[in-house]
């Protein structure tokens, strides 16, 4: 052992080395504040190096960046524990820097010569946040996505924005160019310059500390004592990351990003702040005040050094400043939070973008397709069943949560084909959840309640006639395979159901093209009611003699259903009428 | 190479598809998604959604707003109390007309234009500047 160490203490002189660095003297007795420092230089390289690691599983692009992560996250093995580490060394890095900054501008450490070295901590933090924001760009989920688009948003605005913008990312707009920048950001420009500072903050720290001993020729070493404070405060950022690691299992990720969605876009909480202060600033102070208000605060602390009186160890100054903006920081974001968490509509939107996002969690682990994680989704026959109903037929209809109940315009779809449904049409088609608003409002007569004129003619059904043309009707939509609602009587009553029609519906309706009208009425036919290709014929075209007939186009019967045809494209009727016919029913696609 | 210019083909009128104005109800706004191919750095894409524009019949016309927010870019959905517009990201407030009516919007929802073809209606999609008080197109 000692041989090989001596052949390397030969060639690299490591001894010295290390001998430089545990005997270097020290300014002025071992500090936490010191310790601090090297703990960010310490989570930098717990960050070089589980990036590198994040790196061998990541691929920058539009259609792959989340996939990627998804991958790494919920995949790789242990994936999540890189990733979780990588996320919050990065945050606690953020957090220490700025704690750093802090100590040194109260115990005076920018004082001269020491400039160079505080404004490199000042430096570091304000990477630090960079290096925070790109990363939280390149997993390409909504979070990310959204809050960038904002923050560009704001940078565009200011003057000269424009130009900064376009260096930045390379293009007008967060796109594909976009993504590729912030990858080389956070993954080489931005590490490197942190680097640099720490490198300049370290030397500006020994060259005081060489300058001091000298003068004073007695002075205590680095080791042991602040090699201690050092190793424990490295040693439980590492610990604290570790542990958020564990708890959050990683990090977390949303849905991938969605340019063309209404994602209620905040800020990751270490801008939460700006986000609110963006509130108190008005007018023509908005924009520019929200993005200076980080680099004001950054000239300040700069400045520091030079205000109050020189020689005290401790500067008042920088007390003052250090506790004015942790103050505004710390009520901004307490605010910022508060506004978020009393506001109803926003809840209710995070809500469901985390439908959306643990929904793509779940497919994405079947895989993801080349053309990306939205194609993904969008092919989901949950989701774009539930995004074609929503566009095309919850305007007028309502389907579980989907429509209005209070703008009906069309009949009620949830048991939609069932025998309850039937019954209840049967009974008083007229009702709000059924024709009740609708253009067929009064077309229908009950078929047990006796109309308001011509009341003794009338010869109500029986209950179990009733029953009986319920059951039949049901049978029809069924598709084989699909299972039937155990409270269903229809197995023995179909054909009593089905002479009941024959004899008794088709005065309006048609059964299997029959009717008395001659095919010139309005009401639809009932062979196949509810099945799956009566419902696609119904979204092609309701004015066929498969459903409800020419009588559906008429235009004096304004608000009957549109036909889809002319819109949607083959695979989406398809889609559409499987979806609905089984949300009706109860069931889900997946 | 560090700072290329907007290169999106612009000038001239963009007429794009979008629906059929019997699909839409009188004075009921309706966001429809505007489907074109998208050229951005290296990719080209076909028949893929650029964004989306709110659309609000008017008789045989229509009027189109851009559902960007002029504030910053996020995508305005209608506002939960029935009339009007509202921004998820930082609450801007606009009436059915896209007029500007609380929050921080610096104008009104951008006009497009919009003709009606063959029963179709038709959206010349443009984008602008956001968080600036003026119109001022990109690209």
């Amino acid at each position: 052992m000692s041989r090989l160490g001596d052949w390397l203490d030969d060639r690299l002189g490591l001894r010295r080395a290390m001998n430089d660095v545990l005997d270097h003297p020290l300014a002025g007795g071992p500090s936490w504040a010191s310790a601090l420092g090297t703990t960010v230089g310490f989570l930098l390289l717990v960050l070089v190096a589980t990036g590198a690691a994040l790196m061998t599983t990541y691929a920058p692009s539009e259609t792959t960046a989340w996939a990627s992560v998804h991958y790494t996250q919920f995949l790789a093995p242990h994936g999540w524990l890189v990733r979780g580490v990588h996320h919050f060394a990065g945050e606690s890095m953020l957090v220490l820097a700025a704690a750093h900054a802090a100590m040194l501008a109260i115990t005076g450490g920018g004082r001269r010569p020491r400039e160079l070295g505080f404004w490199a901590a000042l430096g570091i933090v304000g990477l630090a946040a960079l290096l925070c924001i790109t990363g939280a760009a390149l997993p390409w989920d909504q979070q990310g996505f959204w809050a960038r688009k904002v923050e560009l948003g704001i940078l565009a605005a200011l003057p000269g924005g424009n130009t900064i913008l376009r260096l930045a990312i390379g293009d007008g707009a967060l796109g594909p160019a976009a993504l590729t920048r912030f990858f080389a950001l956070h993954a080489v420009l931005l590490p490197l310059l942190t680097w640099s500072l720490v490198r300049v903050r370290r030397r500006s720290d020994r060259a005081y500390a060489r300058a001091l001993a000298e003068r004073h020729s007695v002075s205590e070493a680095y080791f042991p004592r602040q090699v201690s404070r050092d190793v424990a405060l490295a040693a439980s950022a590492l610990i604290v990351a570790l542990w958020l690691a564990y708890r959050m299992h990683g990090a977390a990720l949303d849905a991938p990003a969605d340019p063309r969605s209404d994602y209620p876009a905040r800020p990751e909480w270490y801008l939460l702040w700006l986000y609110e202060l963006r509130h108190h600033l008005h007018g023509n102070l908005e924009l520019p005040g929200t993005a200076l208000a980080p680099v004001a605060l950054l000239v300040l602390f700069a400045l520091v050094p030079w205000l109050g009186k020189r020689g005290a160890a401790t500067s008042w100054v920088g007390i003052v400043v250090v506790i004015a903006s942790a103050s505004l920081v710390g009520s901004m974001s307490y605010l910022g939070w508060k506004r978020d968490a009393g506001d109803a509509k926003y809840q209710a939107a995070r809500r469901k973008a985390q439908i959306r996002s643990s929904i793509a969690t779940e497919l994405a682990r079947d895989g993801v397709p080349p053309d990306g994680p939205l194609a993904m989704l969008a092919r989901d026959p949950e989701l774009r069943g539930e995004a074609l109903f929503t566009k095309y037929c919850a305007t007028c209809h309502v389907l579980g949560a989907l429509g209005d109940p209070k703008k009906t315009k069309a009949p009620t779809l949830d048991g939609w084909g069932s025998e309850s449904w039937n019954l209840a049409m049967l009974h008083e088609p007229d009702a709000q959840e059924r024709f009740g608003n609708t253009p067929y409002e009064g077309e229908m007569p009950s078929a047990d309640v006796p109309p308001k004129e011509d009341a003794e003619s009338f010869k109500p059904l029986t209950k179990d006639e009733m029953d009986a043309v319920a059951a039949f009707l049901s049978s029809q939509a069924d598709e084989p395979g699909e299972p039937i609602d155990p409270k269903a009587v229809r197995n023995v009553k179909t054909d009593v159901g089905q002479k009941l029609v024959v004899e008794r519906c088709t005065t309006c309706h048609l059964y299997e093209g029959k009717g008395d009208d001659g095919g010139k009425g309005l009401a639809p036919e009932l062979h196949g009611y509810g099945s799956f290709a009566w419902t696609r014929a119904q979204l092609a075209d309701p004015a066929t003699p498969t459903t409800y007939r020419e009588g559906a186009r008429d235009p004096q019967r304004k608000g009957h259903m549109p036909a889809l045809a002319e819109e949607l494209p083959s695979a989406d009727l398809d889609l559409l009428a499987r979806w609905t016919r089984a949300h009706a029913r109860g069931v889900a696609l997946r | 190479m560090l700072a290329p210019g907007a290169e999106r083909g612009g000038g001239g009128a963009r007429w794009i598809r979008t629906v059929r104005l019997d699909a839409l109800d009188e004075g009921v706004p309706r966001r429809v998604a505007v489907v074109a191919d998208r050229r951005a750095a290296w990719v080209t894409e076909k028949a893929v959604e650029l964004g989306s524009v709110w659309l609000v019949r008017r008789g045989e016309t229509v009027r189109a707003l851009s559902a960007e927010c002029p504030h910053l870019g996020c995508t305005i959905a209608s506002a939960t109390d029935g009339a009007g517009f509202a921004c998820p990201c930082h609450d801007s407030y606009f009436t059915a007309d896209g007029h500007r009516q609380d929050g921080p919007s610096p104008r009104d929802m951008d006009t497009l234009a919009a003709r009606v073809t063959d029963g179709w209606i038709e959206v010349d999609f443009r984008s602008f500047r956001t968080g600036v008080p003026n119109q001022v197109e990109i690209g």
